[in-house]
């Protein structure tokens, strides 16, 4: 007896809920949902839940598994990263860099079948930066849009209140077009409950950490999906994940730890498929509050301590790439040629023995506890490690995401922590949301103080284009490998579970599945 | 009877006043919850707005008087993260987690129990032998890794059950014999041992005596003497599979209330935690003013 495909819930709620989503579907006319259900289906297990299925209202990077498959911008990134026009045509930027001229797609449309028209573009502005809506996102882009001029149905202009080299790149992530008139007739709250985008899939229905079911949009402009019905199982428990593409029940297993890769490669009928991501692992170093770290030489000293490829072989199991930058290098600016760090303990001993290190104070180092990112703690202890071996004595702690997040966001950083375990997600190509949060003084994530590379934060996006930028962020960052605010490790991989019969090119440098291009043998 | 029940009413609604205000406290201790709710890039007035919101910004006693004020008009506020009213994200949970723990424990009964009555039965042979085996086996594997063998046997080399996951009958199969696995244990000792106190005591001898079937002196009555204390432990380990179920309702990933409190706490989120832990608690407590009605009514000296 094998059992049938695993189906989600079916109480009373999600029936009504799931009832009313048909309904609500057949009443606004959803093209295509006849043809996609003849496609197959694909299934995919995830290991996290999304917690908003509202653009405006993206809390953290786990929504873009959702984002990215039902919402689009007027520009966005293809399947090999780069900038490409989405629900835009095209763009003229003036030469101040303060206005943009778009043309949308002819034929764009939303899952409920009405064009994606220049006024969408306006509300989209207007809802995700209105201060009721309490975007927590809004200051990355849409606050500095000063106005959105409708032309026609297909033309508007943007203008900004100041110029931002970074715009057309964060418009995929962080400017997602709503349909204005489906939007205003359903409200705010039942339009985060059943959202409508326009993106190459539909939002069927979802239960809480349990499912969230998709639908091929076969009236999508361009990018059709091969596949009808998409049901993303949410499974946490990582040897559970791996179970699903192994009893079948998954088509695709997402986020597979490293050290399970091994034993699902052995297995016939199954596909490791791995990408590069923008998942950047680090150590800030806390040069504010201790006076042994605030020296250059020192920071550079510990980066020299770190046998990174002997720790993304053994505690990475390859699926890393070690970066001298606190960046992957696909990261504007961060293809700057700089002189490695390198690996060597006795230099950089003499190094922290030349800059006055005192030795007999141990460094506090604070850990995150397994579950979130991929070997953390191995990572911690293999640190720990090369710290130990040049003399710097060093006290661990490891604490669950929650404590370690109050930790390492707060407001105020704790002076008894010297080191951190840290992960960051950009989320395109953009370095100035990551550099403003992580090494700005005040920002967010940052534990580094430094007035002339705030100076420089300051001014890296006022340029009128990213071609004007770009010199400048290289200089940048030479100036970053130079002060070493921290210990750089490496980019992670982003690793799938395939089964029998998918044929798949995950994009690569998101750390989320975008499924318009899976095809599965019927 | 009646002064019994208004007794344990009271003492019931005491209780869940003193585990509103420890609840309050413990959710609060776990730390601020801005850093994990708010974005990185949430500004400061972003931050500000958040706090002042949910009324993180008011004195903890104000806190306190508003949230007690707000449960009971039945309002459990609303969840941090997911920006929806905290009951109705339990209420959704609570069902499957009921469900899981109702089969469990049907399953532990149709284990335990029988097996307990025959150990006791027949005390000095392989049977009890492997009883004790099983038992002894049962307390001490953990359940997560009971959990991954089920799966391992019955999912993947066997293919018979889903992995994991929610819906279907065949989904209840593995996690509900992992928690019935354990429980079943505890039941199958506990019964063995009153039983067989049972099974010696006066009554049953005399019934010996007069020639009563053996089948009857086990099943009417050394069970039913025998049952009191095995109620009582019932009702305790189906108030512990609805909090304690964490670990399998993870790895087979049940949409339960377990996994749900878990994640709260991890994100700070004050209103869905108290929601989660106040309803439990009310589970919890209507299952024991359940389990006391019931021995005051199989044992009389109770009810004076």
């Amino acid at each position: 007896m094998r059992h049938l495909p695993n189906r989600p819930g079916i109480g009373r709620r999600a029936a009504m809920r799931g009832t009313a989503g048909i309904a609500l579907a057949a009443g606004l006319g959803v093209p295509g949902a006849a043809r996609a259900q003849a496609k197959p289906s694909l299934t995919v297990a995830l290991g996290s839940d999304v917690v908003s299925l509202d653009p405006d209202r993206i809390p953290g990077g786990n929504e873009y598994l959702f984002m990215a498959n039902v919402f689009e911008g007027l520009y966005g990134h293809d399947e090999n990263g780069k900038l490409t026009p989405i629900l835009a045509e095209a763009v003229t930027p003036s030469a101040d860099g303060l206005a943009y001229d778009f043309t949308l797609r002819a034929g764009a449309k939303f899952h409920n079948g009405d064009p994606v028209t220049a006024e969408d573009v306006r509300f989209s502005w207007q809802r995700a930066a209105a201060p009721e809506t309490h975007n927590p996102r809004a200051a990355i882009l849409v606050a500095n849009i000063a106005d959105v001029i409708v032309q026609d149905d297909r033309h508007c202009r943007v203008t900004l209140k100041r110029r931002d080299a970074s715009f057309m790149e964060n418009l995929g992530e962080f400017f997602y077009i709503k349909p204005k008139k489906y939007l205003q007739a359903v409200g705010d709250e039942a339009f985060a409950k059943q959202p409508v985008g326009s993106g190459p899939f539909a939002f069927v229905d979802r239960r809480v950490k349990s499912f969230i079911k998709l639908r091929g949009f076969d009236g999508h402009w361009g990018r059709v999906p091969k596949v009808g019905e998409v049901m993303m199982k949410i499974v946490p428990d990582d040897q559970s994940r791996a179970a699903q593409i192994q009893t079948g029940e998954a088509d695709i297993v997402c986020n597979v730890p490293p050290a399970l890769v091994m034993p699902l490669q052995r297995l016939p009928n199954i596909k490791i498929l791995r990408v590069s991501s923008f998942n950047n692992i680090f150590v800030p170093i806390n040069a504010v509050a201790n006076p042994n770290l605030a020296k250059p030489e020192v920071r550079r000293a510990l980066n020299m301590a770190i046998d990174k490829a002997a720790l993304v072989k053994t505690v990475m199991f390859g699926f890393a790439t070690a970066q001298d930058l606190p960046c992957n290098s696909a990261i504007l600016g961060c293809d700057v040629k700089v002189e490695p760090y390198g690996y060597n303990p006795q230099k950089a001993h003499e190094m922290l023995v030349s800059a006055g290190f005192d030795f007999s104070k141990p460094l506090h180092f604070l850990g995150q506890a397994p579950g979130r990112v991929p070997q953390s703690r191995e990572t911690v202890e293999g640190i720990t490690y090369f710290l130990n071996k040049i003399g710097v004595k060093t006290e661990v702690t490891i604490l669950d995401y929650g404590a370690w997040m109050a930790i390492y966001g707060g407001k105020v950083k704790d002076p008894q922590i010297d080191l951190l375990y840290a992960n960051f997600t950009d989320y395109n190509a953009d370095p100035s949301g990551r550099l403003l949060r992580a090494i700005r003084s005040g920002g967010s994530y940052s534990w580094y103080s430094n007035p002339e590379v705030d100076a420089m934060l300051d001014r890296m996006n006022d340029f009128a284009s990213p071609a004007e930028r770009a010199p400048f962020l290289r200089q940048l960052f030479a100036k970053l490998h130079e002060e070493a605010p921290v210990i750089t490790l490496w980019t992670l991989d982003s690793i799938y579970a395939v089964g029998k019969g998918i044929s798949w090119a995950p994009t690569p440098n998101v750390s989320w599945p975008v499924l318009w291009n899976v095809v599965k043998a019927a | 009877m009646g002064s019994f029940l208004y007794r344990r009413v009271g003492q019931t609604l005491i209780t869940l006043l003193l585990l509103t205000l420890l609840i309050f406290i413990l959710a609060r201790l776990t730390g601020d919850p801005t850093p994990l709710i708010m974005p990185s890039e949430a500004t400061d007035a972003d931050r500000a707005f958040f706090r002042e919101h949910y009324g993180l910004d008011r004195s903890l006693p104000e806190q306190y008087f508003v949230f007690l004020g707000n449960i009971l008009q039945g309002d459990f506020g609303v969840s941090f993260r997911y920006r929806e009213p905290a009951l109705g994200l339990v209420l959704q949970a609570i069902g499957p987690t009921l469900q899981l723990s109702g089969l469990s424990m049907l399953v532990a009964i149709a284990i335990g129990v029988p097996m307990g009555i025959g150990a006791a039965v027949i005390p000095e042979s392989w049977f009890a032998t492997s009883v004790r085996f099983y038992a002894s086996l049962g307390q001490a594997m953990p359940s997560f890794w009971v959990a991954l063998m089920l799966i391992v046997l019955f999912a993947i080399t066997l293919p018979w059950f889903p992995s994991s996951g929610y819906g279907t009958a065949a989904n209840f199969v593995l996690p509900a014999v992992t928690l019935g696995f354990y429980a079943s244990a505890s039941i199958a000792l506990l019964t063995w041992a009153n039983m067989t106190e049972a099974l010696r005591s006066d009554f049953v001898q005399m019934q010996r005596v007069l020639g009563i079937p053996r089948r009857l002196i086990v099943l009417k009555h050394a069970l039913r003497n025998a049952a009191l204390p095995i109620v009582t432990y019932l009702g305790l380990q189906f108030g512990l599979l609805l909090s304690g179920a964490v670990v399998t309702e993870r790895v087979f990933s049940w949409p339960g209330i377990g996994q749900l409190v878990v994640d709260a706490i991890l994100n700070r989120d004050y209103p869905l935690v108290q929601a989660c832990v106040l309803l439990t608690a009310l589970l919890f407590i209507a299952i024991n003013l359940a389990i006391d009605l019931l021995y005051a009514v199989l044992d009389p000296r109770i009810r004076a």
